[in-house]
């Protein structure tokens, strides 16, 4: 039986914001902020790798 | 375009935001705009494969700019996740991003007060079941805060101080607590099961808690959550609402407390605002707050 061929990955579109700024430290999270092509703002928050961890 | 208009009789501003009409309203599972945008999948509000919280402006807002602000806060990834499921330390670090983002509306000329708040199920409105919150950035000081202003003067000093000391000297409405929190079932709720987590010290808004207390918070916020599934064994509709300090400039006042409305007073009953509510402004119950507060603080304890 021939092996079955994974279907390649498709690129995620990430076209549709741009990095506004670079992103920064705000107590415990990162902040990356982004312009979306309608304009309007989006901002991701992720908990920083050096956090201190949860009690 | 949205316009405010002055309601005389009432006193108060109403906001005409006629775009949002045309909102998306319960879109199928796989056309969720919050969730990320997967390989060969649509493009949704947030153009990445991953994330952990998002904030973005409203496609549809209530205010914008110059006159305000509408964001939408995307709790998780994971559609199916919930405020009271989310992992302690995601809940944690929405705390953060809570005060960030009053920090940062706050500062602007345009916003008098920043309004944070989750509508939790359809029996509240909701039009997206991906868990995520609101931000509001009113361009004015809205009628309930400007009444816990006037309850400050009222009491003579800060009312959610006066009245958190009066729940603890009571204890019998008191159903949780934290190192920096208590939360109870007002003397006088509105709603069946309203309850109100409360920072124990005075803190203006998030901005003014160590990082030990929005720890906390989130933990009393999460087990009040909690406790509210397991009171039916269902998923329990409610509106929570992040009361903070104005930002308008010399507005003073403030008490960072998060208030609950639930609608459900039984496993399938909901409290209407019907006549009395609507018309005359005065809520009628069909429960005492004290035997709501055992039933809770029981539910709470089975949830932990």
């Amino acid at each position: 039986m021939p092996p079955v061929e994974e279907p390649a990955p498709q690129p995620v579109v990430e076209t549709a914001a741009t990095p506004a700024g670079e992103p920064r430290r705000y107590g415990p999270l990162e902040l990356a902020r982004y312009r979306k092509d309608d304009g309007r703002s989006l901002t991701l928050f992720a908990q920083a790798a050096d956090r201190e961890p949860p009690q | 375009m949205t316009e405010l208009r002055f309601n005389e009789l009432r006193g108060e501003m109403v906001d005409y935001a006629i775009h949002r009409q045309e909102r998306t309203f319960l879109p199928a599972r796989d056309h969720c705009p919050l969730c990320p945008t997967r390989p060969g999948g649509p493009v949704t509000e947030i153009p990445f494969a991953s994330y952990e919280i998002a904030v973005f402006d409203n496609r549809f807002p209530a205010f914008e700019s110059p006159r305000g602000a509408a964001e939408v806060v995307v709790y998780s990834d994971d559609h199916d996740a919930s405020f009271a499921t989310l992992p302690a330390a995601r809940a944690e670090a929405l705390m953060w991003v809570w005060r960030e983002r009053y920090e940062e509306l706050g500062a602007r000329p345009d916003i008098d007060y920043v309004y944070i708040f989750e509508n939790r199920g359809v029996e509240v409105g909701v039009t997206l079941h991906h868990p995520h919150g609101q931000i509001y950035g009113y361009p004015f000081l809205p009628p309930i805060p400007a009444l816990e202003l006037a309850a400050d003067e009222r009491l003579g000093g800060c009312a959610p101080c006066a009245l958190l000391a009066r729940e603890l000297g009571d204890g019998s409405r008191i159903v949780h607590e934290t190192p920096a929190t208590v939360t109870y079932v007002p003397e006088a709720a509105r709603w069946a099961y309203e309850a109100h987590v409360v920072m124990r010290e005075h803190r203006e808004s998030l901005a003014a808690c160590e990082a030990t207390e929005l720890r906390s918070l989130a933990d009393a916020l999460q087990s009040l959550a909690r406790g509210y599934d397991a009171l039916f064994d269902r998923p329990f509709p409610y509106v929570m609402a992040v009361h903070q300090a104005p930002t308008a400039a010399a507005a003073g006042g403030g008490h960072l407390h998060v208030e609950f409305y639930p609608p459900l007073r039984t496993a399938e009953k909901l409290k209407y605002l019907a006549g009395s509510e609507q018309g005359a402004g005065t809520f009628i119950s069909d429960t005492l707050p004290e035997e709501s507060a055992e039933t809770l603080r029981a539910a709470i304890a089975r949830a932990a």
